[in-house]
């Protein structure tokens, strides 16, 4: 049994243009491959401003730029949806997960 | 099999030039995501949950050798040494990058592939019976025609924005091996008693959100007038089909809301324009023109080989007397079988086949047949022209490779779709569900013994998977962002077409080999012989036994 979500916050993520990989927006604004370097923002002026914003000024780099939504439990451990799981996960390990190399 | 001309050479190559200045001008800025989004889908180019997808049309999954030979070569220079063959007959790379995608394109013109028509509202690859131009129960080869039509829809500039996709199958056989039932138009190629060619002409099937079986606009349409009919179809279709709600835009809703009886009257009245157009008539020395590509090759005078199946089926090399029983088909030509490949084996997901497989298999259909390939809807490959004496030689390579495993058209032959390991419009995976149906389901006497049986999952209610239409099916659904599998029963893609039924509420994935273990034993205490298949029990006894053995003690 999973546990209760008790409030959400978002990271912002988007694929690389180049060769689709998923990226999240780092609090210093960069972008890495991990999920857990997500900066996680929760006032949604915030939240819309910088989805945005980065949809314009990462236009050349990174697209299909929107806000996930991430369930915190008690404890403030992260609740995914299935698809954002796997997108986390990322494609090596997707590829691991059907039997191929990573 | 059909050559391309200089002209059609020259268009494959230029749409390779094409896109790679388009690939340019999106990563310098000149196009915006949004311009160059409709650019790529044209190509074939999607971007999925990982990474980008490219689709490359197979037209009526008919592969020569050579072609293979490049798709394994894309497969290891440019993805991740991997391809999937689809329920279209299609393949899919699932790993290119955007800026390699121009180099494949290249790849692709240089043996005559392309990737185009195969996304957006047009007309999609025309899809056939696998065992085009070599059944026995064969009455007129098909791939004349679907050649005729790829031809027709291809760059149509009327069709390049259809209210939604269209999709079109042909089969020439007594059997439909085609699933034309659950197409935009099907068509089933007949002769009359005069010996004439003509269509059995149906159209509005399909599956997705609304399962419909196509309702007969012709008993028979002549040979001469299958353009000219298609090209009055598809312009109701286009004037009329629903704009405004996508999940509404398929020629089968368009036939349900106006009736059939109405839409066949536009269409025949359309007809009486299309039917005196030159440019759409099929005369004799077109259709002449166009067989003269599809003859058969030199086939060998060769007896029957009868007496040698039979002793292999009753032989004590169980793994071959299976292999025979299930994965051959008989040939129109004695001495030679048609053999069938099975894609699913327990090491990769249905319908993936590696580079070296491709390579391997391209040379096993030029030292065992003519050097021709063919895909199946079941997501199988088929070698069409293996010599009987040679089987025993066949099996072997097929074993070591990986794909003789006895169950083509049994249960754990299952279409799986990419789901969600891949597919961006996924709510749930479909690759791990059949996985574990087929580890559950190891034992392959008991396989054979359960008879001819489908099972098709889908990852969503797209249905790429025709989960509608297999005998058992398995469709994904979101709980709220979990995964759950709602089962349906009766469906069947064959000349007997039905759309399943839905047994009951949604399970988890850990439940479902479960439930599927308790149908099949069900399905074993009810038939009343090993004659009785599957989906005749269902439709037999109905839903009612097996949704008690699968939500008895579990609700
Ligand atoms: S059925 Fe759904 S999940 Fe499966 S490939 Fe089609 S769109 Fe994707």
């Amino acid at each position: 049994m999973s546990e209760p979500v008790r409030s959400t916050v978002h990271v912002l993520t988007g694929q690389r243009l180049t060769d689709g990989v998923i990226v999240y927006r780092t609090a210093e604004g960069a972008w890495s491959e991990s999920f857990w370097d997500g900066e996680r923002v929760d006032a949604p002026t915030v939240r819309d401003a910088r989805v945005a914003h980065e949809q314009a000024a990462q236009r050349l780099i990174i697209t299909g730029i929107y806000a996930l939504e991430v369930g915190l439990t008690a404890q403030g451990a992260p609740v995914l949806s299935m698809r954002e799981r796997l997108r986390a996960e990322g494609a090596s390990a997707a590829r691991v997960r059907l039997g191929y190399p990573p | 099999m059909y050559r391309y001309d200089e002209a059609d050479q020259q268009i494959v190559e230029e749409r390779a030039r094409q896109f790679r200045g388009q690939v340019e001008r999106r990563l310098d800025g000149r196009l915006s995501e949004e311009e160059f989004r409709p650019l790529r889908l044209q190509n074939g180019l999607y971007l999925q949950l990982h990474a980008y997808m490219l689709r490359v049309a197979i037209p009526y999954g008919l592969l020569s050798a050579t072609q293979l030979r490049q798709l394994a070569h894309i497969a290891r220079t440019y993805d991740r040494g991997y391809g999937h063959f689809t329920t279209r007959q299609n393949l899919q790379f699932n790993w290119p990058t955007l800026t390699d995608t121009p180099a494949i394109l290249d790849a692709l013109a240089s043996v005559q592939m392309h990737a185009i028509q195969t996304s957006g509202n047009c007309v999609r690859n025309v899809t056939s019976d696998p065992f085009a131009g070599v059944a026995a129960d064969e009455i007129v080869d098909p791939r004349p025609y679907c050649e005729f039509l790829r031809q027709w829809s291809t760059f149509h500039p009327e069709f390049a924005h259809l209210p939604r996709k269209f999709k079109i199958a042909v089969t020439g056989a007594t059997v439909d091996r085609a699933a034309i039932a659950v197409h935009d138009i099907g068509l089933r190629i007949r002769k009359d008693e005069a010996g004439r060619i003509g269509f059995e002409y149906f159209a509005g099937g399909g599956q997705g959100r609304t399962p419909v079986l196509a309702e007969k606009l012709r008993d028979f349409l002549e040979e001469a007038d299958l353009l000219a009919y298609t090209e009055a179809v598809l312009r109701i279709y286009n004037e009329l089909g629903r704009r405004d709600n996508k999940y509404k835009a398929r020629i089968k809703v368009l036939i349900k809301e106006m009736g059939s009886a109405e839409f066949r009257r536009r269409v025949e009245a359309e007809f009486e324009t299309t039917r005196h157009d030159p440019a759409l008539r099929l005369d004799p020395e077109a259709l002449a023109r166009m067989k003269a590509h599809f003859v058969p090759p030199d086939y060998a005078t060769l007896p029957d080989g009868q007496t040698a199946l039979q002793a292999g089926r009753l032989g004590k090399d169980r793994a071959y007397a299976r292999w025979l029983a299930s994965n051959l088909a008989p040939h129109r030509v004695p001495g030679y079988a048609i053999v069938q490949l099975s894609l699913k084996s327990e090491t990769l997901p249905p319908g993936d086949v590696t580079a070296d497989q491709m390579d391997a298999i391209a040379d096993l259909a030029e030292r065992h047949g003519f050097g021709r390939i063919l895909v199946t809807h079941r997501q199988n490959l088929v070698l069409p022209d293996v010599r009987i004496d040679a089987l025993r030689q066949v099996h072997a390579a097929l074993e070591g490779l990986g794909f003789a495993t006895p169950n083509v058209d049994r249960v754990t032959d299952i279409i799986a779709c990419p789901g969600l390991d891949y597919c961006d419009l996924a709510n749930a995976r479909s690759i791990p569900v059949a996985q574990s149906i087929q580890q559950t389901l190891a034992d392959a006497d008991r396989v054979h013994d359960l008879g001819p049986l489908t099972l098709n999952i889908s990852g969503c209610i797209n249905a790429c998977g025709h989960h509608h239409v297999g005998n058992i099916g398995i469709l994904g659904i979101d709980k709220q962002g979990e995964e759950f599998y709602q089962l349906t029963l009766g469906g069947s893609a064959r000349d007997d077409a039905s759309v399943g039924k839905v047994l009951g509420r949604a399970l988890t994935a850990e439940e479902i080999p479960g439930a599927v273990e308790r149908i099949l034993a069900t399905y074993a205490v009810l038939r009343s012989g090993a004659d009785e298949a599957f989906l005749a029990v269902v439709r037999r006894v109905g839903l009612g036994p097996f949704k008690e053995a699968v939500y008895a003690d579990h609700s």
